[in-house]
């Protein structure tokens, strides 16, 4: 997973990668014409100020008259106030995009990944995919939204000076553009630079968390081994490390605006020379020489800006391109057109369209593979009539996994057919399959929400009734009402305040409550208490009555239950038949059996030890 | 408990101990800075004055010696590139200024953090295993970095910036006022409006901010559900179900994070207007000012770059007070952690061989208000394996804890060799003793390392050998990397089994006199577990041998074998002797144990 998510160490700005991003913009036009517009306006009017003072030595000071001054203060408090009101217009309309952005991405990205495929969920971890639904997409957004002003004011405010100083002199503008690009240059270097550094103080800071984080988790070890002395010191070699990266960059920094203001510096001080003696001569006025001096330091500001808009993108360029993948992502399962015409879509289901399942499944010369080269299932054929309890048993990596993914469509054959009914379920939509399959996973996964909500998510619209006969069923109810706030208790943080022996039935009353067709269970292999052991099998009966169903087995009285057990080894049935069948042989299945006995044993004998 | 506000300032006081000079130094510098800023403007006032016309000019009385000084305003007409290299001059100085003052604040700055750094990650290494065994780790990790983060920041940028500010409107008055004491009334009651209007702002935003965090957290808690539990989504068809909950949240996110940037909108727009409206009285008044001569053309460019110049620190006064606040409760934040007490005497005590009798007379041990072990009484002979069995609560692991003094008992003894075990330095004690846990930690290192861990240079040889004993050697081998393999966090997964079998041979690298495994075979098979244990038995010389388990066929061929039950010892014995008491926990969890599939099946 590491290696994967190094490959995002986006170096250049790719225009297509923004483009994907950018495109969401697109229908709130406006607001960015709003965002440029009003920042050009306001380099405009930064322009416009120092022609105001210009126009106070000019007109009033040097004459020594204050005629018609009220409509110099008309035009000074007007283009004062016209700013403020720019001010409002493009922040509230960057602040307005920044929240469109950040909420329609999020919502594209998220959709996405509503119906993608679970291959995309295998080859992608959880942690990084929930960082590129956060804070990148947080980082993306304020970064774009903000900086249209900057691209704006910015361009209009080099621009307009560069009008006004050759509208006013062309010698003095000649001798002020000419420290423009050198700044420029300036510029671009050292915010290159900086962004360099900032990368990898970045990279020096993540090592600095998890060196913490192994401090904190292994604190025994490190204790136990008297390893504090020599741990402080490969900390402090890179917090070292770290100091040295920062003040690098701090220096930097330090040399780049004293640098940039030299240059400008310069080239005011030619234009003091020349312009002080074209003053002298009378043909340059005090106020032109003013509005010179000060518009060398007027744009430097924009240019600066600039090169930090550069900068900008080119730091969100890794964080662009990952969240772009997601927005992009391809589903290895998509249902065909044809299909969604007449079943609908993951979000707009047409249920009217929709046959009812009986349960029958046919795997019919079935191939798959995670990995080219490297089969999982190899012409794999299996029937299973609809309410038929299958238990399949083998040790790990033999494939029960995979056949009960394919079985949910969660992955599809790459050769055969898998028939649901008779009838191949690629005709069918995802969620039609998927709707009426009830399915437990080993490691039960509650939702934040009461014990209601989670066991209503079976079928969201069943009364309060409906859901307590469910946890009835499975013999969930016992424990709920014993809890303090019954039904209503959190089970929020995965949850955290409930046993996993709890969680499990709670997953069971869940499953029960959809009704489903085709049972799938995937049982923990975790130790839990004999007492849940016994209520969770207790459930498990009741749920597989009447219904087809796949259960990856781990426990004894579960393979024994089962109307056929399935020894999966190799991606192919090694042994198959009844449990009485299978022990008379003597094979693999009675060597399985001996060994998850002891570890019953085992279990069995530490709660004695308990009692 | 957060500290109060005053021991929260002494707090980020003192993290500043031994940079204290570097940053007043940087604060003299930002003066000094601050002053050549205000100074500058002068120069090209005079410049204006002088090439208006011949009149002696008088900027400010303390600047009256420049011109003379260069050799009257005539000279300086002829030669006006005397004032462009006094400009430059000037640019350059505070250039060099601005980098001193840079670098000084950088050092102290990243200096604090560094130190700050290194101070917390040694004080939590040498927080005693109590504090440890109640902390929340992802809480701890977040004051360690983002807090850390927050002061650096503040003390890298915030302080300099609060400082600047004040030191701005002290020296700026103290010019303005010596030019114009109409302009410098005007500029500087100002100040006040546009510091409180930002404060007040502020204040509010930090207020909505708070809010918007949170509808931000929910968002990302419906975002996170989703994704790590995408397969129950999935399984039951869920995802309209998912989207509507998602777009509620990202709605609510939506309204908040507009509601913040609307606020900020407001926030800068009447700070425009407030300013706009001072450089506009500057403007008008100062024409008035030099039609009526109280004014030269210089002084009012002056006033005109200061004021430009003068609010932009203002505008952002509310920001560094807000930030400031945020600093102070990070800084209570790792108070919190600094004021939980280190363990002492680590290195106090004498160091005795660890081969005699391990004994414990009459020990009584509690995890505050639940008691573990009570008048617990167990002698294991020095050179001995000695086996225990016992339940979930029995106290089993405990021992291990008090042993390496890891715990203090509440009262009996516990001896080593006849010396008590608070006589002995405790480095001493833990790094003879080698303990093997059942989930072991792994540090993101090479495998070599993280075998023989206790030198930083570690030896390749020992590790070899120990690590062929614990019968993990050929599983390092099948590595592409061997024994340069990196594991944990930055490196290869182990598995159960792998992890176990590698904290054994660290355990048999450190040469200890007593090796403790605590349930550390549990993820091993039954034939590796033998494997490994005739490897310790041929290992063996002197080395005491105290094996935790509930797994019989593990314990049955130690020396004595102990039963714990309610942090006592319930039985023991040899496994023979054990085995001869009827109706005995030992005997009935062997039965058990061993009982055959045949004999086991259900009628």
């Amino acid at each position: 997973m590491n290696d994967q998510e190094k490959d995002y160490e986006g170096q250049r700005i790719d225009p297509k990668t923004w483009k994907s991003i950018l495109r969401f913009a697109a229908p709130k036009k406006n607001y960015f014409l709003l965002i440029l517009g009003g920042g050009m306006f306001a380099g405009i009017i930064d322009t416009l100020m120092s022609f105001m003072s210009r126009w106070a030595i000019d007109g009033f000071m040097i004459p020594g008259t204050t005629d018609r001054v009220w409509l110099f203060a008309a035009a000074a408090i007007g283009l004062q106030l016209l700013m403020a009101v720019l001010t409002l217009v493009y922040c509230r309309s960057a602040g307005y995009l920044e929240a469109y952005l950040n909420a329609e991405v999020r919502k594209a990205a998220y959709t996405r990944l509503q119906s993608m495929s679970f291959s995309y969920f295998d080859k992608t971890s959880t942690g990084h995919l929930i960082s590129r639904l956060t804070g990148d997409i947080t980082r993306i957004m304020e970064m774009v939204s903000w900086t249209c002003i900057d691209l704006g004011w910015g361009a209009m405010a080099v621009v307009a000076s560069l009008i006004a100083m050759f509208l006013v002199n062309l010698k003095l503008a000649l001798i002020t553009l000419a420290a423009v690009p050198v700044v420029a240059l300036i510029s671009v270097w050292f915010q290159q630079k900086i962004l360099r550094y900032q990368r990898k103080t970045r990279r020096l800071n993540s090592m600095i968390t998890s060196s913490f984080n192994e401090g904190i988790m292994g604190a025994r070890t490190s204790k136990t081994l008297n390893r504090e002395e020599l741990n402080d010191r490969e900390f402090a070699r890179e917090t070292h490390d770290m100091f040295r990266a920062s003040m690098r960059s701090a220096t930097i920094s330090a040399v780049y605006m004293p640098l940039a203001s030299l240059v400008i510096s310069l080239a005011t001080g030619c234009v003091l020379i020349a312009g002080g003696h074209d003053v002298q001569r009378g043909v340059l006025t005090i106020g032109t020489l003013n509005f010179f001096i000060n518009i060398g330091s007027m744009m430097f500001e924009p240019i600066r800006n600039f090169a930090g808009i550069f900068a900008d993108f080119q730091s969100c360029q890794a964080a662009a391109e990952r969240v772009a993948d997601v927005l992009q992502c391809v589903s290895e399962i998509e249902d065909s057109p044809e299909v969604i015409e007449k079943y609908g879509d993951f979000f707009h289901p047409k249920k009217e369209n929709w046959e009812p399942i009986r349960g029958d499944v046919d795997f019919d010369h079935v191939s798959f593979w995670y990995l080219p080269g490297e089969p999982v299932l190899a012409d794999f054929n299996l029937h299973v009539k609809a309410g038929e309890n299958i238990a399949l048993v083998g040790e790990t990596g033999g494939g029960k996994s995979t056949i009960v993914n394919l079985l949910c469509r969660f992955y599809e054959p790459r050769e055969g057919i898998i028939r649901i009914d008779g009838k191949d379920y690629r005709e069918r939509s995802q969620l039609w399959l998927q709707s009426s399959l009830g399915y437990v996973l080993q490691t039960p996964h509650l939702f934040s929400g009461s014990i209601m909500e989670n066991i209503r998510y079976g079928r969201l619209e069943a009364t309060d009734e409906e859901v307590r006969e469910a946890a009835r069923l499975v013999g969930a109810d016992e424990f709920i009402e014993k809890l303090e706030k019954g039904y209503d208790t959190d089970a929020g943080e995965g949850g955290g305040n409930l046993s996993t022996g709890q969680k499990q039935l709670i997953s069971f009353a869940r499953a029960i409550l959809a009704d489903p067709a085709i049972f799938v269970l995937d049982e923990a292999t975790s130790s839990i208490d004999t007492v849940s052991e016994q209520r969770i099998q207790a459930a498990a009966d009741k749920l597989l009555q009447g219904r087809t169903s796949f259960i990856i087995a781990h426990r004894l009285s579960t393979v024994r239950n089962a109307d056929r057990i399935l020894v999966i080894d190799g991606g192919r049935i090694l042994e198959e038949g009844s449990h009485k069948e299978l022990m008379a042989r003597k094979g693999r299945y009675y060597e399985l059996y001996e060994n998850q006995f002891r570890r019953d044993r085992l279990r069995q004998s530490l709660e004695e030890l308990d009692r | 408990m957060q500290p109060r506000k005053g021991e929260r300032v002494k707090a980020l006081l003192r993290y500043t101990k031994g940079f204290r000079l570097p940053i007043l130094l940087s604060f003299l510098l930002m003066a000094l800075e601050l002053i050549l800023g205000f100074i500058s403007p002068l120069v090209l006032a005079v410049t204006i004055d002088s090439v208006l016309d011949a009149k002696p000019v008088n900027v400010a009385w303390y600047f009256s010696w420049f011109v003379p000084a260069v050799g009257g305003v005539e000279v300086i007409r002829r030669n006006l590139w005397i004032m462009a290299a006094a400009m430059l001059g000037m640019t350059i100085l505070s250039g060099l200024v601005r980098f001193a003052r840079a670098r000084l604040n950088a050092r102290s700055g990243e200096g604090t953090v560094r130190r700050l750094r290194d101070r917390l990650y040694a004080h939590i290494q040498r927080l005693p295993y109590r504090w440890h065994a109640a902390a929340q780790t992802g809480d701890v990790i977040q004051r360690a970095t983002t807090d850390v983060d927050t002061i650096r920041r503040f003390l890298s940028g915030m302080l300099l910036e609060f400082v600047r500010t004040i030191l701005m409107v002290l020296v700026g008055a103290a010019v303005m006022f010596t030019i114009n004491t109409t302009l410098a009334f005007i500029t500087i009651g100002m100040v006040i409006p546009v510091a409180a209007v930002s404060i007040l702002f502020h204040v509010r935003i930090g207020r909505l901010f708070t809010v918007q965090e949170e509808a931000e957290g929910r968002l990302f808690t419906v975002m996170q559900e989703n994704v790590t539990g995408i397969r129950v989504v999935r399984a039951f068809g869920r995802s309209g179900f998912e989207l509507d909950r998602f777009n509620a949240a990202n709605e609510e996110n939506r309204k908040e994070l507009l509601r913040v940037n609307r606020t900020f909108a407001s926030l800068w727009a009447v700070l425009d207007v407030l300013c706009g409206m001072e450089f506009a009285a500057v403007l008008i008044v100062g024409i008035f000012l030099a039609v009526g001569g109280r004014l030269t053309v210089g002084q009012f460019t002056v006033f005109l770059s200061y004021v430009y110049t003068f609010f932009w620190p203002i505008r952002g006064f509310g920001r560094v007070l807000s930030e400031l606040s945020r600093t102070l409760v990070a800084a209570g934040r790792l108070e919190e952690i600094f004021k939980a007490e280190e363990e002492a005497d680590l290195e106090t005590g004498s160091e005795p061989s660890l081969r005699g009798d391990v004994d414990f007379r009459d020990v009584t041990f509690s995890y505050g208000d639940s008691p573990v072990l009570q008048h617990l009484d167990l002698h294991i002979p020095g050179g001995t394996t000695a086996a225990i069995l016992g339940g979930t609560g029995s106290g089993k692991s405990t021992l291990t804890l008090l042993l390496q003094r890891l715990y203090e008992i509440d009262s009996g003894k516990i001896t080593i060799g006849g010396t008590d075990l608070r006589e002995i330095r405790k480095s001493h004690l833990r790094s003879h003793i080698g303990i093997v846990l059942q989930e072991p930690f792994l540090y993101s290192r090479s495998i070599l390392q993280n075998i023989d861990l206790r030198s930083p240079e570690p030896d390749r040889a020992l590790a070899e050998a120990a690590a062929k004993d614990a019968s993990v050697h050929e599983d390092i081998l099948a590595f592409e990397q061997g024994y340069d393999t990196v594991v944990g966090e930055r490196g290869v997964t182990l598995s159960g089994g792998q992890k176990q079998r590698l904290a054994i041979a660290r355990a048999l690298a450190g040469n200890s006199d007593i090796l403790v495994f605590d349930d550390s075979l549990s993820a091993v098979d039954t034939r590796t577990d033998a494997a490994i244990r005739d490897a310790l038995r041929a290992r063996r010389q002197g080395v005491t041998t105290l094996i935790i388990s509930h797994r019989v066929t593990t314990l049955m061929e130690a020396d004595r074998i102990y039963v714990l039950k309610d942090g006592r010892v319930a039985e023991e014995g040899t496994h023979e002797e054990l085995m001869a008491l009827e109706g005995g926990i030992y005997r009935r969890t062997f039965e058990i144990q061993s009982a055959a599939v045949e004999e086991g099946e259900p009628a």
